[in-house]
């Protein structure tokens, strides 16, 4: 609790920039990225160490769009504490949600995701595959996937007690699926 | 030919169209140098009120009656202008009944007429609503897009056309007319 306050202090402190130098960005983002590391017992799910991912025992490989996503994330953290339902912005706690999601999946995901606030506040991820879309809504308590593979759809629910590992595997279903079809056909591209 | 009117007592036929109103969507402030969406949003397809009712708008009885359009367009207009902070009315997203009521997958969902008598200045006799079963919003809204998508079409709005009166819209296609008959000697 501590650490979010903190965080949330130093987060009111900070000026909303979109059109700064790519050097003040990136300081911006190691900034944030700093932020997110909060107590794992508070959490209940392994940390992920936002700042120095080398050091996460177990990490799975980044995606190449991966730093690109996240510096958007972290560039649309809700900084006025009086924008309330602005959905230009994301609460600190979905951000931190969305950070996780994308780092321990990024390299399964298909491609590099368009993004945007739902009404309820939480993100939105699209991604486009061979075989069709797949779309990730990224809530403070479940992670809900939503693909359709040469027109079917399919639905995969992951609540966040379920960790890491689950939702991987749920997520590289889908995505095979979305690479290979339905019947495990590859796709030709025609 | 009169524009369209539902009888309101009698269920929705399943060659109706609907369409579900679709209104420009904030980017996220530090996204916006992202590629622009191709599909339809999520959002057009969430209800942030509780009842979790998805609100429809009647639009023709086997196609799209375009009396009816230009009926619903102010209505929608103004719709969109009472959002905070104000949105765009962009066009319909639009569906036969009989995907909703008997899909080629997934839950099939109810629709009801359920017209706005008042206040005066926001009557809607075409609107209807999806009953929501117990399922989750989200997974009712990625339904619903899903079906829009596949078997829909959209019927956007010209840009500039909306708070048009028919004068002005008489006017504009008359001035295009001699300007293009100029032209053409």
């Amino acid at each position: 609790m501590e650490a979010t306050a903190n965080a949330s202090l130093l987060v009111r402190g900070l000026q909303p920039e979109y059109r700064g130098s790519p050097v003040r960005d990136a300081k911006r983002t190691r900034r944030f990225a700093s932020l997110f590391k909060i107590p794992q017992e508070a959490q209940g799910m392994p940390q992920l160490d936002l700042k120095n991912p080398a050091l996460t025992p177990g990490h799975p490989a980044e995606a190449t769009w991966f730093r690109i996503v996240e510096r958007r994330i972290i560039m649309s953290v809700q900084t006025n504490i009086n924008l309330k339902d602005d959905r230009r912005w994301l609460s600190q706690l979905i951000a931190m949600r969305a950070l996780e999601f994308f780092k321990a999946t990024s390299d399964l995901l298909p491609s590099e995701p368009y993004i945007y606030s739902s009404q309820k506040g939480d993100l939105v991820a699209e991604f486009t595959a061979v075989r069709g879309t797949l779309t990730s809504i990224v809530s403070p308590k479940f992670i809900l996937l939503f693909a359709v593979v040469d027109g079917s759809p399919m639905e995969k629910k992951v609540e966040r007690e379920s960790g890491f590992e689950e939702l991987r595997s749920e997520l590289r279903q889908l995505t095979e699926s979305l690479r290979m079809g339905r019947n495990g056909s590859m796709a030709t591209g025609n | 030919m009169a524009r369209w009117q539902p009888v309101i007592d009698q269920q929705i036929g399943s060659n109706e169209h609907l369409g579900r109103r679709l209104f420009d969507e904030p980017l996220l402030a530090g996204a916006q140098d992202q590629r622009p969406f191709t599909g339809i949003l999520l959002d057009h397809f969430l209800e942030k009120r509780d009842d979790g009712q998805v609100s429809l708008d009647r639009l023709g009885q086997s196609s799209v009656d375009k009396r009816v359009l230009n009926h619903l367009l102010p209505l929608a207009s103004s719709a969109a202008k009472r959002f905070r902070p104000p949105k765009r009315f962009d066009g319909w997203s639009v569906l036969r009944a009989r995907f909703l009521s008997n899909p080629p997958c997934g839950t099939a969902l109810s629709v009801v007429p359920s017209p706005i008598l008042e206040p005066e200045n926001e009557a809607n006799i075409y609107h209807a609503h999806i009953v929501p079963g117990v399922t989750d919003p989200y997974s009712i809204a990625l339904h619903l897009r899903h079906l829009f998508t596949s078997h829909g079409e959209i019927k956007q709005v010209v840009p500039g056309a909306q708070g048009m009166t028919g004068f002005v819209r008489f006017r504009n296609w008359l001035k295009t007319l001699v300007s293009f008959r100029l032209k053409s000697k």
